[in-house]
């Protein structure tokens, strides 16, 4: 079997991973977080079919055979398990050779307020804390420098750093906190790297070529939640306008990237900067044709035989709902509306009414959210299978991809959209809807 | 319980059976009602369960720094605006993992429409929550008004109008021998019966203009006085009757090739289909008048046949859908210069968005109907403005500020008082 775990989204709360032997267990063990700890990987991991394995193993050997200060792209749909890939990846690299920054800029930074600037400043803070971490003397007028670099740029006073050292802060966390929760100190740091950026690119590669050589080790940084940049002028000016920062550091770099802008003509530019661009895709219950990939089922299946008994849910229903998401994430959801309305009713197990019953709801609450523009968009995707803006002004099919209602697959004939699944149904009446308006 | 709309009672409770079993590990569901009022029963009634703490939310920075603050809750209950501001829904987005940090289910209340942005700009936290449910609410105001088509349509000012033309009807009809003015008359005064709510009266007049029509082999007379004697068994409630007269129309229009007529008693048609709560079929007769109005340039048609059509998938509940219809309706209204179908569109683009939760907006609209409706003096119109209006105040807890009427039993009475002077005999 293919050694490459999926790693699934999810959370178990306090109750530690467990099968569950009830509805109501199994409702919880069926919310959305990645997974983290070698328990929950060991109780909830599904193998992914041999015919689509995991592209995070052939990652792990480009950074093995690495020469250079490789930077790649890490794209997927949102929920389709990139995060726990990334755990995963991280647990693979060799760390006798390699020393991984692993972090995620929703904790350090602001997601809604958040820009290139900010950025690098976050990674530099990172760097010097992963190192303090592992016990590395960075040579004491490089830190000293940086630091004074950061105090300057966020314009902290003494006393601040004084009082928040006396909560146990070291001034790496302190500033990133400041950065990531006062707008004022963002707006600040934004100005002074205004025209200092460079200087600051400097500082940070001095900093890793230290790392390095004091660790003997490579250093990787692997940056996760990127992607979470998806809308507008933000995600756009960080990545299209300001992606050659994003090579300067000289170390190896994974970035997460968000998948709707890969539909952006500016996309290919952005592209071959990088040295791979990586994608771990959905996995299809039915090809182009609309044949049933058996293996990929199977996968969908065990995703919850992992998380609740057998007995618990109907295997036709299960299938049922499979058939009708072939997403994830959707999938999960569905499943859980099921799990509650079986649960409600006293049901022993989940059946095809509470899956129909769940299925039902959610098409309705989508047919009623999809603007007019929007539906003719996926009827047109749905046709031609593929999901394109027109041009730069339009973003229909960048707003779908956003919110999952278009959804792109990959398999062994290649890459292709379609309409999220459960909206399929739909398509028909809209069409038709739309031949007589 | 007894405070919920029956169909709401399974969601309220399933509602309550997710916090139950989810209470210490932490959750997050999405409850939806358009009504202030409603959503507060929701709170007192989960509050009533369990211990609760309530949380009112206005922008971004102050959710994230409340997120993080909070702990050691057993039900958080998340109140927003009407409509979340972009820094509002990028902060649901984007930290929406906080909502689990506490350890206790979170529970986020919101307007329809308030959830349609999440839908639609924050699908991270759509995607991560646990469950939603939509709460349909007590009570909504008044039901949409169907926008008539009529063939031989009638202009009048007041009841007094109206009433001097039924002297004169019968008048003229006491003297005149040419058959087919007697057949015009017929029309015209059973369209005065109709509009002064005698329908029964109506009826009469119809079927004596339907009987001197097939005399004579008038074939438009008789399509025109089938379609009005489907229009007023459909004032009736007589829904099946009124279907099966509109199709004996129909078949005459198509007959004589009369397409602006054929698009009128297709409209008819679909809005009998509609109160039988066949509205996927009447959306496919409207579809069809829509096609011929458009065809022949029928403007009055387009208009009237999109208002129905909005207000069809408004009663689907494709709200979004059918604020489209309402607005491209109130575009031709405004462009042909139809006053009373502005009124009703805008009458009705408020109830749309009342449904969606954005009660200030609809009393914007309310108001703009309610000035139209005195400007030409609709009555029927400016009550349901006013009734709509009141029960928009009512739904922020302002019943006070209905104009003219502080209290909705008043505007209620008025309506009634308004129906009686119309002389409902149905």
């Amino acid at each position: 079997m293919d050694e490459t775990l999926i790693i699934h989204a999810i959370h178990y709360g306090n109750g530690g991973a467990m099968r569950a032997s009830d509805l109501a267990k199994a409702y919880n063990n069926m919310t959305l977080e990645p997974l983290k700890e070698e328990e929950e990987f060991k109780e909830f991991y599904v193998y992914r079919p041999e015919n689509a394995p995991s592209p995070i193993e052939g990652l792990n050997d480009r950074i093995r055979i690495a020469e250079g200060a490789e930077k790649y792209l890490f794209l997927g749909f949102r929920g389709s398990g990139k995060s726990t890939e990334l755990y995963r990846l991280v647990d693979m690299i060799d760390q006798e050779r390699f020393l991984v920054v692993h972090y995620s800029i929703r904790d350090e930074l602001n997601l809604s307020d958040f820009d290139f600037r900010d950025f690098f400043v976050s990674m530099a803070l990172k760097v010097l804390e992963r190192a303090d971490d592992v016990g590395l003397s960075i040579f004491q007028d490089i830190k000293e420098d940086l630091h004074r670099f950061m105090k300057g740029i966020t314009m902290v006073s003494e006393e601040e750093i004084t009082t928040s050292k006396g909560a146990g802060l070291s001034l790496e966390k302190f500033l990133s906190l400041k950065i990531s929760q006062e707008k004022k100190t963002r707006e600040v740091v934004r100005k002074e790297l205004e025209m200092r950026i460079g200087d600051l690119l400097v500082k940070l590669n001095g900093l890793i070529h230290e790392v390095e050589d004091l660790s003997g080790k490579r250093l990787i940084i692997v940056v996760d939640d990127l992607d979470k940049l998806t809308r507008g002028s933000q995600a756009e000016d960080f990545f299209y306008n300001n992606y050659e920062l994003l090579l300067q550091p000289n170390c190896l770099a994974i970035y997460t990237f968000p998948i709707p802008l890969t539909f952006h003509p500016s996309y290919e530019m952005v592209r071959q900067a990088f040295d791979d661009d990586v994608l771990l895709p959905q996995l299809p219950v039915k090809g182009q044709d609309g044949a049933i990939k058996d293996d990929n089922l199977n996968f969908y299946m065990d995703v919850i035989y992992r998380r609740m008994d057998r007995g618990l849910v109907d295997e036709e229903a299960l299938k049922k709902a499979i058939l009708s998401t072939g997403k994830l994430s959707e999938f999960m959801r569905v499943m859980r509306e099921a799990c509650i309305r079986a649960y409600r009713r006293r049901a022993a197990l989940i059946g095809d009414q509470d899956v129909g019953g769940a299925l039902e709801k959610f098409r309705r609450t989508y047919d009623r959210t999809i603007s007019q523009a929007h539906k003719e968009r996926l009827i047109e995707i749905h046709e031609s299978k593929e999901a394109r803006d027109k041009d730069n002004e339009d973003d229909i099919s960048r707003d779908l991809l956003f919110s999952l209602t278009a959804v792109e697959y990959e398999d062994e004939s290649g890459r292709w959209c379609d309409v999220d699944p459960l909206l399929l149904p739909l398509v028909e009446r809209w069409r038709s809807s739309q031949q007589k308006t | 319980m007894e405070e919920f709309a029956a169909e709401d009672l399974e969601e309220i409770e399933t509602v309550i059976a997710e916090l139950e079993i989810s209470k210490e590990r932490g959750n997050l569901l999405i409850c939806t009602a358009a009504s202030p009022t409603y959503r507060q029963k929701v709170i007192d009634v989960i509050a009533g369960r369990f211990p609760v703490r309530l949380q009112k939310v206005e922008g971004g920075d102050e959710l994230i720094s409340k997120l993080k603050e909070e702990k050691g809750h057993e039900v958080l209950i998340w109140e927003f605006p009407e409509r979340l501001s972009p820094d509002l829904i990028e902060a649901l987005n984007n930290f929406r993992e906080l909502f689990y940090r506490p350890g206790a289910p979170s529970l986020l209340l919101l307007t329809p429409s308030a959830l349609d942005d999440v839908i639609r700009k924050a699908p991270d936290l759509w995607r991560y929550c646990g469950g939603y449910h939509e709460l349909k609410g007590r009570e909504g105001g008044l039901a949409f008004q169907v926008l008539d088509v009529m063939t031989t349509s009638l202009h009048y000012r007041d009841k007094e109008d109206l009433l001097r033309r039924k002297r004169i009807d019968e008048h003229l009809l006491q003297t005149l021998k040419d058959e087919r003015e007697r057949i015009k008359v017929l029309q015209d005064l059973g369209g005065v019966h109709y509009h002064l709510g005698e329908v029964r009266q109506a009826i009469e007049h119809y079927e004596q203009a339907l009987e001197i029509a097939r005399e004579i082999g008038d074939r438009r007379s008789e399509g025109i006085a089938l379609g009005s004697l489907g229009n007023a068994y459909a004032a009736l409630g007589e829904s099946r009757r009124a279907i099966e007269l509109y199709e004996q129309s129909l078949a005459i229009y198509c007959e004589i090739g009369d397409r602006r007529s054929e698009g009128a008693a297709l409209c008819h048609w679909g809005a009998a289909n509609a109160a039988l709560g066949e509205t996927r079929r009447a959306i496919e007769h409207f579809e069809q008048a829509l096609e011929i109005a458009r065809n022949i340039g029928d403007k009055r048609g387009e208009g009237a046949t999109l208002g129905n059509m909005g207000a069809a998938y408004a009663d689907l509940g494709e709200t979004r859908r059918a604020i489209e219809l309402y607005e491209q309706a109130l575009a031709i209204d405004r462009e042909i210069g139809d006053r009373r179908g502005e009124g009703v569109n805008l009458s009705n683009l408020g109830e749309a968005y009342a449904a969606l939760g954005e009660t200030r907006r609809a009393i914007e609209l309310y108001e703009q109907a309610l000035t139209i409706a005195r400007n030409i003096g609709d009555r029927m119109g400016e009550g349901n403005a006013l009734w709509n209006m009141a029960l928009a105040y009512e739904s922020l807890g302002e019943a006070g500020q209905a104009i003219e009427s502080p209290r909705t039993e008043v505007v209620r009475r008025q309506l009634a008082r308004w129906q009686e002077e119309a002389g409902s005999d149905g």
